[in-house]
């Protein structure tokens, strides 16, 4: 009997010990998913800032400013078009 | 034995304290009532207060803590970011709980870029509390939270980001400080933009540490994203175009709206004067009105198209009739109508040659044979006294009155545009007729993928007697020859109208317009393009809007690579089967 009685308070210390162990787990896990979370949260804004950023930067307008003041470009207009015919390339091609 | 039995009784007798009953029964009871009194109690907390006392423990060991969800962005068709949220922050005080130590006032004064006795004024108030600073960047509110002022705290919130400003200024239209829509498609998609907030239950320690997840009080839906018709590559040239010529002609203001003319789809839509889609300020003067749909203007000679298609539709005129034509002048009901100069030859002219030298007096001749009704339903159906439902909030219906007031000079006045209203929206969607081969559009400013639900309005074989007469018109004989565009056929109708100035027509003030579709042989677009009050010695629509017309169309149709119909001056190679030819820019120039 008094063995029974010194087992079952053994388990019962483990299970109590378990207890404490998983609930301390558990709330160490919580931070971590906390702070897991709150990076997700970080780069997901910060993606989308630098989404908007790339937006901002590739804009027509800033485009086009760029092209005609730093390198020096500009539209091309109908007068200023040639038509090439990708037949006749693609033939001369093949007999070369 | 007995003796030793005998002996251990003795014993006993003696190491037993002998109490008197009633005092046993007295602590018994005693310990009865106790007990009874905790159980009682226990079940009064358990069970009566049970609620009451969670959550007053709950309180103390549990939070609501609340997950963001930010408003969904708005993307061109392309998927550029046209309008995104950020997150931000806002700063606000409770005026009377605020302490401040001379070096706390200077750092906060520094942080909100606000001068010391700026702060203090905003402090110096009545009320509970008061708000210093709203969407400052992050960083900044990190800064103000780290100087820990009683009083004073720090919100996370969004700020609303527009990359393409003024360009779209007018059609996305703006958020509150709480990000919600007030104007255009901001206001429109509001719901389906809007994120709601979540929040999920924690127990926290004694610091104020999360340790535990209780559950979930509700998930976050973020704001969905939503794609629109838009190009922002088009939208950009349409508004350098517009705001080109806006400043050339010294005009009050102009739109253009360039329309897909088989999906509906709204490709760009602008407006000059504009503003900045984030500028709370251009919103509470009207400086975010978008013109293009919300102000009415009458069409002038942009409506001929429609009353000859009606005729010929109807069968009351033959595309190669002959109008007689009674001179530069008709008068009707005491009413004169006027043409800046004669059309036709031996007192006829036909009908191509009345709408490419845009005759008033031609085509209220040929309105004269329209019953009224016919007439009304027709223009109707083309969309003209209905709202063109874009979508934008502030749509103007536009005036098409009922035909049975409608007197002949009236009706003689509407078919060259005079005397009914409409938007540029409304009037870029009926030319949608001439490119669709009879059949309206219903038009969009969200990507649609190219279902558009379509009406029919006149027979294809109405359309192709009308398209070439519109072509003509832009032909170097017609009203528009600065219409024309290199490589590409192009078909459309110039309008001048003299500005309402009360009940009657002010002098020197026009409206100068031009719609017009390319390219002919397979219309894509639909370009229409409004002047207000050109004021720098032209107004025509053939010389002021014509020139915008071909510039944005010509450019979106290179942007869109569509296939050129028409010769290139001085080409090796001229087009026809056109997907086997390339366009390059030679390097000359």
């Amino acid at each position: 009997m008094t063995r029974i009685n010194i087992i079952l308070g053994l388990l019962v210390w483990i299970s109590a010990f378990a207890l404490v162990s998983s609930q301390y787990r558990v709330r160490h896990l919580t931070i971590e998913i906390n702070r897991a979370r709150d990076v997700a949260y970080q780069l997901e804004t910060d993606r989308n800032r630098a989404t908007l950023v790339q937006s901002r930067l590739s804009t027509p307008t800033i485009v086009e400013r760029t092209a005609r003041e730093r390198l020096d470009m500009d539209l091309p207009e109908g007068s200023r078009t040639q038509l090439v015919d990708l037949n006749v390339a693609a033939s001369a091609k093949d007999v070369q | 034995m007995k003796l030793l039995k005998a002996k251990q009784s003795t014993n006993a007798n003696k190491g037993t304290p002998q109490f008197a009953a009633w005092r046993v029964r007295a602590v018994a009871y005693g310990l009865l009532i106790g007990f009874v009194t905790l159980a009682g109690r226990g079940v009064y907390l358990q069970v009566v207060q049970h609620d009451d006392l969670t959550k007053r423990g709950d309180a103390r060991t549990t939070r609501d803590l609340v997950l963001p969800a930010h408003r969904g962005r708005l993307l061109d068709r392309e998927g550029a970011v046209l309008a995104s949220s950020v997150p931000a922050s806002g700063v606000f005080a409770f005026p009377d709980q605020v302490e401040l130590t001379p070096p706390q006032r200077d750092g906060l004064a520094k942080a909100l870029n606000l001068r010391a006795k700026d702060l203090d004024r905003k402090l110096d108030t009545e009320r509970d509390l008061v708000y210093l600073a709203r969407g400052i960047a992050p960083e900044q509110g990190q800064i103000i939270a780290a100087l820990k002022i009683p009083g004073v705290a720090v919100q996370k919130e969004f700020k609303r980001e527009y990359p393409a400003q003024e360009v779209m200024g007018q059609v996305l239209g703006i958020t509150n400080v709480d990000d919600i829509g007030q104007e255009g498609l901001e206001l429109a998609q509001n719901e389906w933009l809007s994120g709601k907030a979540g929040a999920r239950r924690v127990t926290i320690d004694r610091r104020g540490g999360v340790v535990e997840e209780i559950r979930s009080v509700r998930s976050p839906q973020q704001g969905r994203d939503l794609q629109l018709a838009l190009d922002s590559r088009v939208q950009h040239l349409a508004f350098r175009e517009l705001k080109r010529s806006v400043e050339t002609h010294r005009a009050k203001g102009g739109a253009v709206v360039v329309l897909d003319a088989t999906s509906g789809e709204i490709i760009a839509l602008v407006n000059y004067p504009t503003s900045n889609p984030g500028d709370r300020s251009a919103a509470a003067t009207g400086g975010l009105r978008n013109r293009a749909v919300a102000d009415l203007f009458e069409p002038g000679s942009t409506m001929k198209p429609f009353t000859i298609a009606t005729a010929i539709e109807t069968g009351v005129l033959k595309p190669d009739a002959f109008i007689p034509m009674p001179g530069s002048t008709y008068t009707l009901n005491g009413a004169t109508i006027r043409d800046t100069h004669s059309i036709g030859s031996h007192g006829v002219a036909s009908v191509t040659e009345i709408l490419q030298k845009s005759s008033n007096v031609g085509t209220a001749r040929i309105a004269e044979r329209l019953p009224n009704e016919v007439m009304w339903r027709q223009l109707q159906r083309a969309g003209f006294g209905r709202a063109p439902q874009t979508g934008v909030p502030g749509e103007a219906h536009g005036r098409l009155r009922a035909p049975q007031s409608w007197r002949p000079i009236e009706k003689a006045t509407m078919s060259y545009g005079y005397g009914l209203s409409v938007n540029l929206v409304q009037l870029a969607r009926a030319y949608t007729v001439f490119a669709n081969r009879g059949s309206l559009v219903d038009v969009t400013l969200l990507k649609n993928g190219g279902a558009a639900r379509q009406t029919k309005v006149y027979s294809s074989g109405t359309i192709d007697a009308v398209l070439p007469m519109l072509e003509k018109a832009t032909a170097k004989e017609g009203t528009a020859p600065l219409s024309q565009i290199a490589g590409y056929r192009v078909a459309g109708k110039t309008g001048t109208a003299k500005k309402l100035a009360g009940a009657t027509y002010a002098e020197g003030r026009y409206v100068a317009s031009f719609v017009g579709l390319a390219p002919v042989s397979n219309p894509r677009y639909v370009v229409a393009v409004m002047i207000d009050e050109p004021s720098g010695g032209v107004f025509y629509g053939g010389q002021v809007a014509a020139p915008v017309f071909s510039s944005v169309m010509g450019q979106t149709l290179r942007l869109m690579e569509a296939p050129y119909d028409a010769p290139l001056p001085n080409q090796p190679h001229q087009p026809n089967a056109s997907d086997t030819l390339v366009a390059v820019v030679r390097e000359n120039r």
